[in-house]
């Protein structure tokens, strides 16, 4: 029986999450295939005497066989359910070693007889530590080994003092009868079948407890296997009255029967179990899709609570690394099976499980029912789940503010440029202009009342360069900051600057009025998209065309130039791009070489 | 002539009191701000304004209010806008609440006599002014080639003449043509173009201007 106890629980390591079904699956067919044929053949081969007269019995007891066999595989495929997986296959085992007293000859009925109890038992061990719950194992352990111990002292006992003829076993039959006694036999048979009665009692009363220990997805998950086990445990129950009765031969093998298509239902839950909790997993692992938008602690909160049927679940950001919880009063779990770091149980009896970020910082904690830590793998995956959408929300934050900040940037990069051209216009036109005509003035008098000829030449000159120098300047102060713009608005400071170049610029646009920074940001546009057209296209006529609707100023500079012009950075199309965006507009460029180009810009305008 | 200046720029004003009185007009208000000349004009009678655009205390068009101000209660008086900016919008804003006594020049056409003079007296006389540098250059503009080619060359003059303000007598004079020469010039010009409205309408100047500008 220690095999069957020590295998309980693997080690850290074994248990590391192994992948999806789809990743398994290779290694579940080679196990199917390495194991299910010779298995078979000797499964049937231990009942082929059974075949003749017991056909039905047989059938039941060979399915039975190969199906706990089939779960067992199933779950040897699960790292955390390793121990289960083992039982399953030497109950299957040992309920076929059960049967070899079909063949009635030599030693085997000593081996099928406690064969058979520890079989069942270590069916129903099984069946209750699954999934994989720490409580129940500690003193599930000391029970099933005492019990287990207690039926195999009985039965050891029962054969010593009678003859295998005694039990119906024929001639050819052996074993070690010490010192046969009817009385001593009859009497052992008693005590072993009430004490199988009163073992079957006290599992359905284990159970019960399990089943009101048990909330949300952890009931969920165990409802099948919970179901099968009632329904064997009462199915033994009957057998071991009728037995204990005294039950007519036909009697008892209908009983049998019965009783073996009916333990069918144990491997049969067990696999409905498995895909159950393959299903909540996946559930868990879809937690992340389904977040959509960026991830709140209440979105996962209440996704968390949906997927694993837990209402009162939290999740509580940390603060600082684990400062939330470890106030609370948090001590290492009583039951001592959680090999994996952090898995706390808090004063309130609540599991806190710590959510890590890849950097090893603590994310969160998530406050769970305790119930939940029977699943290991669905904890691993909620807890994975969970910090894969805080990180992804962490990173999004992070990236939104970045992203904030460059916006904001660039937008004081253009407001401090603005700003600046439009001293510098305001210099140009206020200051020095208005000095240099004053010069002009006073070049114009004293050119007037000079009578010697050549000063006034040189005066003329100078005046007349004068009056070219103060053109150059406004037009240069012009392309600076555009002075007008502001006061005339943007369709006639447009037209005025349509009006300097000497090709045809058809203007179509709207003659409202728009807040400054949208008249300022469609004038650079299209003064940067004309001067493109001008420079770089060859352009002979341009079209500007707007539109406002809404909050939105939509224009459109078109030319009949050589096309061809791409918003590489550092261009004048860059620039707009850059401009349009930094208002929270956009803009682009289409423009196919020979065929023109089209620049064109959104700008809000309200 | 008697002028008021409204100019904040001290050292334009000078320039320009200067230049003034090198024409023998007399500057008899200088003021900084165009309520300053408003308060000024009630007790001190003028032929005529000459108002900076951009102005305190909004520098932005602040003296084509104070234009429409003085337009409204002085209507005889003459008002002569200047402007650093080659906009032509102004002029013709100044122009949509009347278009006589009305000019509208460039700063620096002030640097010379002959034009500032020549301005002054269209504008006490009635007519309009506009800068002939802007409409020279409009008139330059590839947009009207083809239909400025249709005019003749008197016809040419003619529409510039009008694009500038004149009146029917003034272009009559300058171009040394009788007033009735004048107008059947003007009438073809009209049709020729497909100016909208007549050469009769006393905001003519309008309509040229913003044939020119291609509104």
């Amino acid at each position: 029986m220690g095999i069957a106890f020590t295998a309980v629980v693997p080690g850290p390591a074994a248990r590391r999450p192994k992948a999806s079904a789809l990743r398994a699956w290779p290694r579940l067919q080679v196990l199917y295939g390495v194991i299910c044929p010779p298995a078979a053949a000797l499964i049937i081969l231990a009942f082929w005497p059974m075949w003749r007269d017991r056909p039905l019995l047989a059938l039941a007891s060979v399915v039975l066989s190969m199906a706990l066999l089939s779960a067992g595989i199933l779950l040897l495929d699960e790292p955390s359910q390793q121990g289960s997986a083992r039982m399953l296959i030497g109950a299957s085992a040992l309920l076929t070693a059960g049967w070899l007293n079909n063949w009635q000859v030599g030693p085997l009925p000593l081996i099928s007889v406690p064969a058979s109890v520890a079989g069942i038992m270590l069916a129903a061990w099984a069946m209750y530590s699954y999934p994989h719950s720490p409580y129940e194992q500690r003193a599930g352990k000391r029970f099933f080994g005492t019990v287990l111990g207690f039926l195999l002292a009985a039965e050891v006992a029962c054969i010593l003092v009678s003859r295998p003829q005694w039990w119906g076993f024929p001639a050819g039959a052996w074993w070690p009868s010490l010192m046969p006694n009817q009385g001593a036999f009859q009497g052992v048979s008693l005590l072993f079948d009430l004490a199988g009665v009163g073992f079957a009692v006290v599992y359905m009363l284990l159970w019960l407890g399990r089943w009101r220990r048990s909330r949300g997805i952890s009931r969920s998950l165990a409802k099948p296997v919970a179901t099968a086990a009632s329904v064997t445990c009462a199915a033994t129950a009957v057998e071991l009255v009728a037995a204990a009765l005294s039950a007519s031969p036909h009697a008892m093998n209908l009983i049998f029967t019965v009783e073996a298509y009916l333990q069918i239902g144990v491997p049969a839950a067990f696999v409905v179990s498995v895909l159950q909790r393959r299903f909540a997993r996946t559930r868990v692992a879809d937690l992340i899709l389904h977040l959509r938008g960026p991830a709140r602690l209440s979105s996962i909160t209440s996704a968390l609570r949906d997927i694993l049927e837990d209402p009162d679940l939290e999740v509580v950001e940390s603060l600082e690394s684990g400062a939330s919880l470890e106030s609370g009063g948090m001590a290492r779990p009583r039951a001592g099976g959680r090999p994996s770091p952090g898995m706390p149980i808090s004063a309130g009896g609540r599991l806190g499980l710590p959510v890590m970020a890849t950097s090893g910082d603590q994310l969160a904690v998530i406050v769970a029912d305790p119930s939940l830590s029977i699943d290991d793998d669905l904890v691993r995956a909620a807890v994975a789940a969970t910090a894969f959408a805080l990180e992804n929300a962490q990173l999004e934050a992070a990236l939104t503010d970045q992203l904030r900040e460059v916006h904001q940037s660039r937008l004081r990069i253009i407001q401090a440029e603005t700003t600046e051209r439009r001293r510098l216009e305001r210099d140009l036109h206020d200051g020095t202009q208005q000095r240099l005509v004053a010069i002009s003035i006073m070049l114009g008098a004293a050119e007037a009342d000079t009578t010697a000829e050549p000063v006034r030449a040189i005066l003329s000159r100078a005046g007349t360069e004068l009056a070219q120098v103060i053109e150059e300047l406004r037009d240069l102060a012009h392309g600076i900051h555009p002075g007008v713009l502001h006061q005339v608005g943007l369709e006639k400071a447009i037209r005025t600057m349509a009006e300097r170049y000497p090709f045809p610029i058809d203007v179509a646009l709207p003659p409202g009025r728009f807040s400054e920074g949208a008249e300022l940001t469609a004038y650079y546009v299209i003064a940067e998209a004309i001067s493109n057209a001008v420079k770089h296209a060859r352009a002979r006529r341009i079209t500007i065309s707007g539109e406002a609707s809404g909050d939105w100023l939509s224009i459109a500079i078109s030319d009949d130039g050589l096309g061809g012009a791409r918003a590489d950075a550092g261009t004048g199309i860059s620039g707009i791009i850059d401009r349009a965006r930094a208002i929270d507009g956009e803009a682009g460029v289409e423009s196919a070489p020979g065929q023109g180009t089209r620049i064109w810009a959104r700008i809000p305008c309200a | 002539m008697r002028i008021g200046i409204a100019e904040d720029s001290a050292l334009f004003r000078d320039g320009l009191t200067m230049q003034l009185g090198r024409l023998d007009v007399r500057v008899v208000i200088t003021a900084g701000t165009g309520d300053e000349l408003l308060a000024q004009v009630t007790r001190c009678p003028i032929d005529a304004a000459i108002i900076d655009v951009k102005m305190p205390p909004n520098f932005t068009d602040d003296g084509l209010q104070t234009a429409e101000k003085l337009a409204a209660s002085h209507p005889a008086t003459g008002i002569l806008m200047l402007s650093q900016y080659a906009e032509l919008s102004y002029a013709t804003r100044l122009f949509t609440t009347g278009t006589a006594h009305r000019g509208y020049l460039l700063k620096d056409r002030v640097a010379n006599a002959q034009a500032l003079r020549d301005a002054l007296q269209r504008v006490c006389r009635g007519e309009s002014v506009v800068d002939e540098q802007l409409i020279g250059r409009l008139l330059s503009h590839q947009r009207h080639l083809n239909k400025l080619n249709d005019l003749t060359a008197t016809e040419q003059a003619v529409l510039r003449h009008m694009a500038e303000g004149r009146s029917n007598a003034g272009i009559a004079t300058t171009m040394s043509m009788s007033n009735k020469a004048v107008e059947a010039h003007m009438t073809r010009i009209f049709a020729k173009l497909e100016i909208p409205g007549s050469p009769d309408d006393n905001r003519r100047v309008l309509a040229v201007l913003a044939w020119l500008r291609g509104m």
